[in-house]
């Protein structure tokens, strides 16, 4: 089911350093670092778009199609999702 | 509200090396046994609004903004340690008060930048310094550099003691000159580097970690790995948190702004001491060119 990620505000604090973006949890302290496809994908959740839509989005960007991408888009977003950053619209 | 303006109160006085100057003057007195409500701090150290309390064993040192600092020796055995605390924690304590923020590094300088280098007691930060010096990059500071972080742009460093604290052996490797015993129990004497850079303010340029490894190797850090190293805690680290009241975000703004605007590397050096002119060698490359 293509569902709608939203990112949890409250969750993270963000900052960009030169070409990536390094996201601090605040529950625990922990920092992630986000570059390239991951980097295109967190910035694309906007609370509007779906799983789907950004896949394609992505696709197109790079020229690929949407269902090579789909795959690795979902799951990085399972990967956020289970980091705490985002939830379901 | 910026990280930027966070951090004024030195600047709403003017120039921080002349705050310093002022501010770090200590002369010896009796000290009460309570402070802010609660017994002097024994082996550790305590801020009030305005004031920083160290206790540590036979001396207690005492700050208040605007009046200097108030030493006591309790044990005339550990009398000669107070230079030592007088020019790291209280010095750092002060800094901290003030909102300059202490990195536990030593320093040189190259054509008007200042480039750092850290790591752990006993990582060898004093000698390669003073390895450096030796090679006409003169020393900014030793064990503590003060940031200042109340104006936007590069971020600018304020002098720091010069005077070396070295161990024994390390004088067969650098030149610099001996003088009395700085901490007995490490075995560690002051010592004067080959050169010292002039008075001033200057921005600071590298960081480099040094950490001990089988062959000398100097690796940069990208952006993510820079804040990630510059988490570390250290006790300097930890005095300024609760000096500024620092919640999570405004530090992880600050070690953002230190990551984007400082260039990072990890210099791996042998124990062994004939690869230490390898190590000078390639902590000097990077300061020249910035390339590892």
């Amino acid at each position: 089911m293509d569902q709608t990620p939203r990112k949890i505000a409250d969750s993270f604090v963000e900052t960009e350093i030169d070409d990536e973006v390094v996201v601090l949890r605040l529950a625990d302290g922990d920092i992630f670092s986000l570059v390239g496809t991951s980097l295109e994908v967190w910035k694309s959740i906007d609370g509007q778009k779906s799983t789907a839509d950004i896949a394609a989005e992505l696709s197109k960007l790079h020229d690929a199609t949407a269902d090579t991408v789909a795959d690795d888009v979902a799951g990085f977003i399972a990967e956020l999702k289970d980091a705490g950053f985002v939830d379901w619209a | 509200m910026g990280i930027d303006s966070l951090f004024s109160r030195e600047l709403a006085d003017g120039d921080p090396i002349a705050l310093m100057a002022r501010e770090t003057v200590a002369h010896e007195a009796a000290l009460p046994a309570e402070v802010g409500g609660d017994p002097f701090p024994e082996g550790g150290w305590r801020f009030g609004p305005d004031w920083f309390a160290l206790g540590v064993p036979g001396l207690r040192f005492f700050y208040m903004q605007g009046e200097g600092v108030v030493w006591q020796c309790l044990d005339e055995a550990f009398r000669p340690d107070a230079p030592l605390y007088l020019s790291g924690s209280v010095y750092a304590g002060i800094a901290s008060l003030w909102g300059l923020l202490p990195l536990h590094v030593s320093a040189v300088l190259h054509e008007g930048r200042v480039h750092a280098f850290g790591g752990p007691a006993g990582a060898g930060k004093s000698t390669l310094v003073a390895a450096l010096a030796d090679k006409g990059f003169p020393v900014v500071a030793d064990d503590t550099l003060l940031l200042v972080l109340s104006e936007s742009g590069p971020l600018h460093c304020l002098p720091g003691h010069k005077r070396l604290k070295l161990s024994r052996d390390a004088f067969s490797l650098v030149f610099a000159a001996r003088e009395e015993v700085a901490d007995e129990e490490r075995d560690k004497f002051y010592a004067v580097p080959a050169q010292m850079a002039p008075e001033g303010l200057y921005p600071l340029t590298s960081i480099t970690l040094l950490e001990a490894g089988p062959q000398p190797h100097l690796a940069r850090l990208g952006s993510g790995q820079r804040l990630a190293r510059l988490r570390d805690d250290h006790y300097t680290t930890q005095m300024f948190d609760q000096a500024q009241q620092m919640t999570p975000e405004r530090r992880f703004a600050l070690q953002a702004r230190l990551a984007r605007n400082v260039d990072m590397a990890v210099l791996t050096r042998p124990i062994d001491p004939q690869l230490f002119p390898t190590t000078v060698a390639m902590a000097s490359d990077y300061i020249r060119t910035g390339r590892a």
